[in-house]
């Protein structure tokens, strides 16, 4: 689909308009051109401190707090997880479905497995246990930029027929240096693991934004590793033994 | 011309070093051109993205490294200071001080005339399509970051894209 006329009509931010408004914001904000950690000082410092120790104390002394808290963050590894009650979730629109002969927009360009796995900056070892029945595809979604490169591999089934109009492959992201892991999930549905004795974190069902409930027929698997970020998504009706199988297989 | 897929993010937090203007130059194209599209008009595109600039610069402190990316935390500001901005209707938001630079009308002519006639467009399709239109192509953003950002999954963000870009195709040849 052609959709260059979307990238064709957009504006360029006026020069005097960058220059103007970067000036003002030099100018209002006292520090801003200054290193974040540095602005505030030390009075920021004995109020974070002062309010640690307010938090801290407030905690131990009741119970139910501390209990409420440590339940609500939920740290597996370097992740952090923010556990939710699936009726607090928002209701968002109805879900549009994919029309016979629609293509969604993009996915975004991609590269073959070889090259990307030339261009990773740390060596990356494919799982050499796939479960049956998937092939790797060799298209991957490659990003490179100065703050981070990603790359999602994914492995087709063509012949796995679902029961729902859900039909996802098994993919795998790699980010390094990881974006890192912290969403929120429902309580029930986070459970610990490992990959390769590495803590690591399985999700079943993922957040439909549509219909605001965790319906997603999926299950992921998640670790970070050597400053790596390792998602791993899968059907749900692979089992977790399965998904964890194929991640310890890359090492 | 359509561009390369946009980084992630900026590693920027709390505890991290960072100088303003690198940030600044990386988000004022991505804020500007999202207002842009988001509400159809350049100046108060301007007005809103000093707005979003000013708050994230500020709020940066409260910005959490691990639960997400530094772009995505303020392109929610965006989407908040655009949800503001339609809930109150205030016609400029922005301090006057802010926007200083005077433009020729030939000038906003000229550049503007392709991106008017996509504008008018653009306030036709429903708000979320909107919304996602000019989280893409506004803002470089790519499927699966817009996907994180609105709650949507990937393939949610593609169809609405799809659907919304066919019916802009569609009304673009024919006006």
């Amino acid at each position: 689909m052609d959709d260059d006329f979307l990238y064709r009509c957009r504006p360029d931010v006026r020069p005097e308009f960058a220059e103007s408004l970067y000036k003002t914001l030099a100018s209002t904000q006292p520090g801003i051109l200054e290193p974040a950690r540095t602005r505030h000082g030390s009075r920021f410092l004995l109020f974070a401190i002062a309010l640690a120790l307010f938090g801290a104390a407030l905690v131990t002394a009741i119970p139910t707090v501390r209990a409420q808290t440590i339940e609500f963050i939920k740290h597996i590894g370097d992740m952090t997880f923010v556990l939710v009650d699936l009726n607090r979730l928002p209701t968002p629109p109805p879900v549009p479905t994919l029309a016979e002969g629609e293509t969604p927009v993009g996915p975004e360009p991609t590269i073959n497995v070889e090259r990307a796995l030339e261009l990773f900056p740390i060596k990356l070892t494919l799982p050499t246990w796939i479960p049956a029945g998937y092939v790797l595809s060799d298209q991957v979604f490659f990003e490179h930029n100065k703050y981070r490169d990603s790359a999602t591999f994914t492995w087709n089934n063509p012949r796995l027929v679902t029961p729902t109009a859900w039909n996802f492959p098994i993919s795998l992201y790699v980010g390094y240096p990881g974006p890192g892991v912290g969403e929120e999930v429902p309580r029930n549905l986070l459970q610990e693991t490992t990959v390769n004795g590495i803590p690591a974190a399985i999700v079943r069902g993922g957040m439909n934004g549509m219909t605001g409930k965790y319906d997603i027929p999926i299950i992921r698997l998640m670790w970070i590793d050597h400053d790596a970020t390792y998602e791993m998504t899968a059907p749900d009706s692979t089992s977790p033994e399965d998904l964890i199988r194929m991640a310890e297989s890359m090492y | 011309m359509r561009p390369t897929p946009s980084p992630p993010s900026l590693v920027v937090g709390p505890n991290t070093d960072v100088e303003f203007r690198p940030v600044y130059d990386e988000l004022l194209p991505k804020l500007y051109r999202f207002f842009c599209y988001r509400v159809g008009d350049r100046k108060l595109a301007e007005d809103l993205t000093a707005m979003t600039l000013e708050k994230a610069w500020r709020g940066r402190a409260n910005f959490n490294p691990g639960l997400g990316e530094f772009t995505n935390w303020v392109m929610g500001i965006a989407r908040k200071v655009n949800a503001d901005h339609h809930r109150t209707n205030h016609p400029r938001l922005a301090p006057d001080a802010l926007i200083q630079a005077p433009v020729s009308i030939e000038e906003i002519a000229e550049r503007d005339a392709e991106f008017a006639r996509l504008a008018a467009l653009l306030a036709q399709v429903s708000r979320r399509e909107r919304d996602l239109l000019a989280l893409k192509y506004g803002a470089d953003m790519s499927n699966r970051a817009i996907a994180e950002l609105t709650g949507l999954t990937e393939s949610n963000v593609g169809t609405i894209l799809h659907r919304a870009v066919t019916k802009l195709r569609a009304k673009w040849e024919t006006t």
